[in-house]
């Protein structure tokens, strides 16, 4: 048997939750229904609660129809959901956790750009020795044989 | 058979891009979310609409549920939650409306509601709460959401939930009494 729960712990949950144990937070219930079992007190609020209860009760409402269901699923674009659309939603998610990504998405190129300028602008090796012998010989060698 | 997958294993292949998958989803919570959506909105035009939306969302935004952070019920509840504000705060002549309308006997309310005699008069009672008080009860007394999952909807403790379902109820108690006395 556990421990009852105190009177006002018990006005509290039946204040929220009202008066059906299933509603009551279930780390509470075996206690609270400790103390109902002993408390005339408590049966009496109890009670009370309930009439409010069986009001709430009557506001029911109408279940969704097949058709709708039918409607639901059809207006789901499945096929759009490509790589595009997963790239956009990737790079922007919702939540300021996320800014990170269309910031990387903006420095990205700049730093490739950058990189890639730096490579460009790197001065040509000189030509080796050999190479503009080479060179020369077939020039003259050119010049010779126009002659 | 998909319909013997966890919630969370739908998630995992929705998330791959499975449209089957995605079909058993709606199936399975289309509808607790159309219920909870009539209850905050009051509609069941809008109502439809909302469920619509949430799905939508759920099918592109399916990369950031995260596997363990929270129950999917609770994941698509927070979706249809938030939605569901939307459509209150962009519409903020709708309660207006509803209450007026629920004056005459063709209200929309009493259309889309079992045809009981106090359905309209606990949504206008409902209506009146201020919107964290009467999402906590819809979650918690309609839906039957455990008081954590409730909070984690809201985006609140748990204590501050049970002040919220506490101040509710009393309001509801003391807009409803009139209506019981006259009927006793």
């Amino acid at each position: 048997m556990h421990k009852p729960a105190s009177l006002s712990r018990f006005i509290e949950v039946l204040d929220a939750y009202g008066s059906d144990h299933d509603r009551w937070p279930k780390e509470d219930r075996e206690q609270l229904e400790a103390l109902l079992a002993t408390s005339r007190h408590a049966q009496q609020l109890l009670k009370e609660t309930a009439k409010l209860d069986s009001i709430l009760d009557q506001f029911t409402v109408s279940d969704i129809s097949q058709e709708v269901r039918k409607h639901v699923v059809d207006a789901i674009p499945f096929t759009k959901s490509g790589i595009t659309e997963r790239l956009l939603d990737w790079l922007f998610p919702e939540g300021p956790e996320f800014l990170w990504r269309p910031a990387l998405a903006v420095t990205l190129p700049l730093l490739i750009g950058f990189i890639l300028g730096l490579v460009a602008l790197e001065p040509a090796e000189p030509l080796d020795n050999w190479e503009e012998d080479i060179y020369l010989v077939g020039v003259q060698a050119a010049g010779d044989t126009s002659l | 058979m998909l319909n013997d997958l966890t919630d969370e294993e739908l998630m995992l292949r929705i998330q791959k891009g499975d449209q089957k998958a995605c079909e058993e989803l709606v199936n399975q919570h289309l509808l607790p979310l159309s219920r909870f959506a009539m209850r905050m909105l009051g509609s069941m035009a809008e109502a439809e609409d909302a469920t619509q939306e949430t799905f939508l969302k759920v099918w592109s935004s399916a990369h950031q549920w995260k596997s363990g952070k929270a129950k999917i019920s609770t994941w698509l509840h927070t979706i249809a939650h938030n939605i569901c504000i939307d459509y209150l705060r962009k519409d903020k002549s709708h309660l207006q409306e509803t209450l007026t309308d629920d004056h005459h006997s063709s209200s929309h309310l009493e259309d889309d509601m079992h045809a009981t005699v106090t359905a309209s008069q606990i949504f206008n009672a409902m209506s009146a709460l201020p919107e964290s008080q009467r999402t906590a009860i819809i979650l918690c007394y309609y839906q039957g959401f455990s008081n954590r999952d409730a909070a984690q909807v809201t985006g609140v403790s748990v204590q501050a939930l049970e002040s919220l379902l506490a101040r509710g109820r009393r309001a509801l108690k003391k807009a409803l009494r009139p209506e019981r006395e006259v009927s006793n």
